[in-house]
């Protein structure tokens, strides 16, 4: 008897479906295993080939861990909210809800015919408010907690209050903005509105300035992904750098925590590399350099990881949006330094620092006094400063920083060795090894033991201190957008003041146009009474990460109203013994929900102080792209074993009307109008085409959608043995992968 | 960690679902006879144990190991050796049927049922590893005259140097090998080579 795929596919997915084969409940007389996968944004276009191959991966683990024994929540969901629903709704009219839905049906229609064993019955949408209340409220509770260092925790804000009134800040430890030194007298003299800016400086969700790609045009901030070259991706309008009020999660006081517990997740290497370098921790020393513009002084901090070489500092470099700018230009160079910094104002961050071979920058006019030598020293400004990154503000040690070394060579800026006998006249010597020299008291001294005796030495002076720095910022948390979670905040006489969590969830209102207001405001502004108990509510939303930074807890629990999960639920599910899904989330959802889970696991909510025990990610999928080879001039096809004999010119063929490398002749005339009377020279009565693996793109008609393999007989199998054949393929050909 | 398959890039092929195919169509009508179900209820040998416990072991490792494409090509090589053995025995079908459950859920789950057991194949037992049947039991020896090889001759890997050197002479091959001549030395090297000097 034949075996009738079809058929026995389609009996088992009802069976499954009927009989909810793979719905699980806690169950103590059985150990967990959590297997989950990165939940799709659900696109217009359908699912892409790159998913199911995780989800087969992550399926099949989850089959045979049920086998052995285990317990095994395998869910699925869709991070719903996001810009491709927002621009099509701005075209066409369509509420982003309504594409959405239509779209998550579609997914879900091709997931179920691959036979996956999700536990359907724990989907969650992040654009469903049932769900996003949990988003809301984790906001709510990052806004009423501030991080003491000194417990190394996120702490109620109402302690922080009590404290202030009864001593001041002066012994309090937090990961808070700049705020300046009070008595418990001064604070209870203060008034609400200059408390409340101060408990700003110290919240874990706070309001604050910050640097932002801002499109007029579009009338939203954008992600540095967004931009290029000064312009927006979409549309190409220009974007500028602006600073913004807007909301923002202090990430960065948990970055000691995010970067000492990456030892314990068994992640791969070069993942964890990519979390470390983005964290950024670095040892040194924040130290103050007297600078004068001609008429007034002032004291310049930096930071430096290299105090050992404050002896070859012979000039300082400012970052262009510094606020020290203003305040160390000088008349005469006035005009230079306005032109230069719009020049820069137009790039992003992210191209400021991928900048390596163009050297730009323009002198302030003022001088500095470098603290070891007493020397007179410029102060310039140029983009290969960052103002996120210490103080905004370095000492350039040309000898021995490679930036600085091009950047010296460049304006003829004078470089001193530091190095016994280094050579540097080609390039700067970054290497911390080495016997110091023209350096002073460090003469004699290996770079190792110069470091902390130079920090030793500022500490003395009475000019710095011993420093810590990161180059984890804290994540902005507003968009000018529609489509996202409101905030439950209102202004209460100008004072951002929390909903409480009965008020949740706070539903989006709706609008009559998905565009910012006329005057420029978010289109939330459009809502009518966006208000709460007669204040106006936030106009701005979240940002697409904030609904998928806490949706493996909300799976362990998904219909609970009263909590984002149980105690129960959590204690027994835990965390994500695998997670499966892209690198590209490598710097950004991985550390959010790194961040959200040690937050609420601060406050008691979870158990576990690590989101991903283990964490695969999934190569990419490339495309087989097929050729046709047509000869010079003419609308001649021969057939890939006679190209040689032409002169022919390689064309793409779109690879789903080839099979096995052999073309469709009538598929292809019909495929573009000008090959409908296309002439073709066989082999043995077939047209072979060529192949080769390219990246998987429109352009070159290599997409495959997945519904192929839902065609296919076993999609499981099927997809595990495309790898097998892929990869025999990329080994014979020797293909360079990522 | 172990970089596997799953972590490296690799192209999209359409080609191949043909091998898939023919895969499963021949692992299901191991369970057939002609049009009827049929499996038997025999004692599997050693023979047959080997090939399902070998199958155990690497598939076990290999999706530890997240390196599924490998244990699909010992699928397939395992079902040749049962095709070979002419095997349709329920003791060695029924854990295979678990085995591939993991890869290709709906083939499993069908089969399960027809095997008369009752509900999902997903919360079954897998198969348990038995090493012993996985050992090797014999060994071909090569069996040379002065230095040249003339036949090979298979013998438990329990017997000492002197009892394989008894089974060496009572073969009838030697006889023939050695014809008139008479044997001066035998060098038994156990668990690799017979040399006869003569």
């Amino acid at each position: 008897m034949e075996y009738n795929f079809l058929e026995i596919e389609r009996s088992w997915q009802a069976f499954w479906a009927n009989n909810k084969t793979f719905k699980v409940e806690t169950d103590p007389s059985k150990p967990k295993y959590y297997v989950l996968d990165m939940f799709p944004y659900p696109s217009g276009a359908g699912l892409h080939v790159g998913h199911p191959l995780g989800y087969i991966a992550s399926d099949i683990y989850s089959r045979y861990k049920r086998l052995k024994g285990f317990n095994v929540l395998h869910p699925m969901g869709y991070d719903a909210f996001g810009l491709p629903a927002e621009q099509y709704a701005i075209q066409t009219g369509q509420h982003p809800a309504k594409t959405t839905e239509k779209n998550i049906e579609r997914y879900r229609e091709q997931l179920d015919r691959i036979g996956f064993s999700f536990d359907w019955t724990r989907e969650v949408r992040t654009c469903d408010p049932d769900y996003y209340k949990w988003t809301q409220w984790a906001f709510l509770e990052m806004f009423s907690h501030w991080y003491n260092k000194k417990s190394g925790k996120a702490e109620k804000i109402e302690e922080l209050v009590k404290v202030f009134a009864c001593e001041g800040n002066a012994g309090v430890e937090a990961a808070c903005g700049d705020t300046e030194i009070f008595t418990a007298v001064q604070w209870n003299s203060l008034s609400i509105e200059e408390r409340e800016k101060i408990l700003m400086e110290y919240r874990i969700a706070y309001l604050g300035e910050t640097s932002v790609n801002w499109c007029a045009a579009l009338g939203t901030v954008l992600a540095n992904d967004e931009v290029k070259e000064g312009l927006s991706v979409r549309g190409g309008h220009p974007v500028e750098q602006r600073k913004m009020r807007q909301w923002q999660l202090r990430v960065s006081a948990y970055a000691e925590r995010l970067l000492n517990d990456l030892d314990e997740l068994s992640w791969s290497d070069s993942l964890k590399d990519m979390q470390r370098n983005w964290i950024g921790r670095s040892q040194g020393a924040e130290m103050v350099f007297r600078v004068f513009n001609g008429s007034k002084e002032y004291n310049l901090e930096i930071f430096t990881t290299r105090a050992d070489t404050v002896f070859g500092a012979t000039f300082m470099v400012l970052a262009p949006e510094s606020e020290w700018v203003e305040k160390l230009t000088t008349e005469d160079q006035k005009v230079a330094v306005e032109e230069y910094t719009k020049y820069a104002k137009k790039k992003t961050e992210r191209e400021r620092m991928a900048e390596t071979k163009k050297v730009t920058g323009v002198f302030t006019g003022s001088y500095a006094i470098n603290p070891f030598t007493n020397e007179k020293i410029p102060v310039w400004i140029s983009e290969y400063v960052l103002a996120g990154y210490g103080t905004g503000a370095i000492m350039a040690v040309p000898a021995h920083d490679s930036r600085d070394y091009t950047f010296a060579k460049h304006f003829d800026l004078p470089i001193i060795p530091l190095i016994e006998g280094c050579d540097i006249s080609q390039e700067s010597f970054d290497a911390k090894e080495g016997i110091m020299c023209n350096s002073g008291f460090l003469n004699g001294f290996t770079v190792k033991q110069a470091i902390p005796a130079a920090i030793e030495e500022v500490e003395k002076l009475g000019i710095g201190r011993r420093k810590v720095n990161f180059r984890l910022r804290d994540a902005i948390f507003s968009r000018q957008r529609y489509w996202g979670e409101p905030f439950p905040i209102y202004y209460k006489d100008g004072i951002a003041t929390p909903m409480e969590l009965k008020n949740l969830p706070l539903e989006l209102p709706e609008v009559d146009k998905f565009l910012p207001t006329e005057s420029g405001e978010p289109p939330l502004g459009r809502a009518e009474n966006w208000t709460f108990g007669g204040y106006p509510v936030e106009k701005s939303t979240m940002p697409g990460f904030a609904g998928s930074s806490a949706y493996y807890l909300r799976y362990m629990d998904p219909r609970n109203s009263e909590a984002l999960v149980s105690k129960d639920a959590n204690n027994y599910w835990r965390d994500v013994d695998l997670y499966i899904g892209g690198t590209e989330h490598a710097t950004g959802h991985l550390i959010y929900s790194r961040f959200w889970n040690k937050f609420l696991f601060d406050l008691g909510f979870v158990c576990e102080k690590e989101p991903f025990k283990k964490l695969i990610n999934q190569g990419m999928i490339q495309g087989r792209s097929n050729f046709v080879y047509r000869v010079k001039g003419t609308n001649k096809f021969v057939s890939l074993g006679l190209k040689d004999k032409y002169d022919t010119t390689e064309i793409h063929v779109d690879v789903n009307i080839v099979s096995n490398d052999r073309l469709n002749i009538d598929a292809f005339r019909a495929w573009m109008p000008e090959y409908a009377d296309a002439q073709f020279e066989l082999e043995n009565g077939e047209y072979i085409c060529g192949w080769a693996v390219e990246k998987m793109s429109k352009s070159m008609f290599n997409v495959v959608n997945p519904d192929m393999i839902c065609e296919k007989l076993e999609p499981i199998l099927f997809g595990c043995m495309k790898c097998s054949l892929a990869l025999s393929n990329r080994a014979s050909l020797g293909i360079q992968t990522e | 960690m172990f970089l596997g398959p799953l972590e490296q890039s690799k192209p999209w092929d359409t080609n191949g679902i043909d091998g898939v195919h023919r895969f499963l169509k021949r692992f299901w009508r191991l369970f057939f006879n002609k049009d009827t179900f049929e499996v038997s209820n025999e004692q599997a040998t050693p023979a047959e144990l080997k090939i399902l416990h070998r199958l155990i072991k690497k598939v076990q490792e290999d999706i530890e190991n997240f390196s599924f494409n490998t244990s699909v090509s010992a699928f397939m090589i395992a079902l040749n050796e049962l095709y070979e053995l002419n095997c349709n025995k329920k003791a060695i079908l029924e854990p295979m049927v678990i085995l591939i459950s993991a890869f290709a859920p709906h083939i499993a789950e069908e089969l399960w049922s027809r095997l008369g057991n009752p509900g999902s194949v997903s919360f079954a037992a897998f198969p348990e590893y038995v090493e012993k049947f996985t050992i090797e039991d014999s060994f071909e020896y090569p069996v040379s005259f002065n230095g040249k090889l003339r036949f090979k001759l298979t013998l438990s890997i329990l017997l000492n140097a002197k009892e394989i050197e008894a089974a060496v002479l009572a073969d009838e091959n030697t006889q023939k090998y050695l014809g008139a001549g008479s044997i001066k030395k035998v060098i038994v090297v156990p668990k690799k080579i017979i040399n006869i000097v003569c």
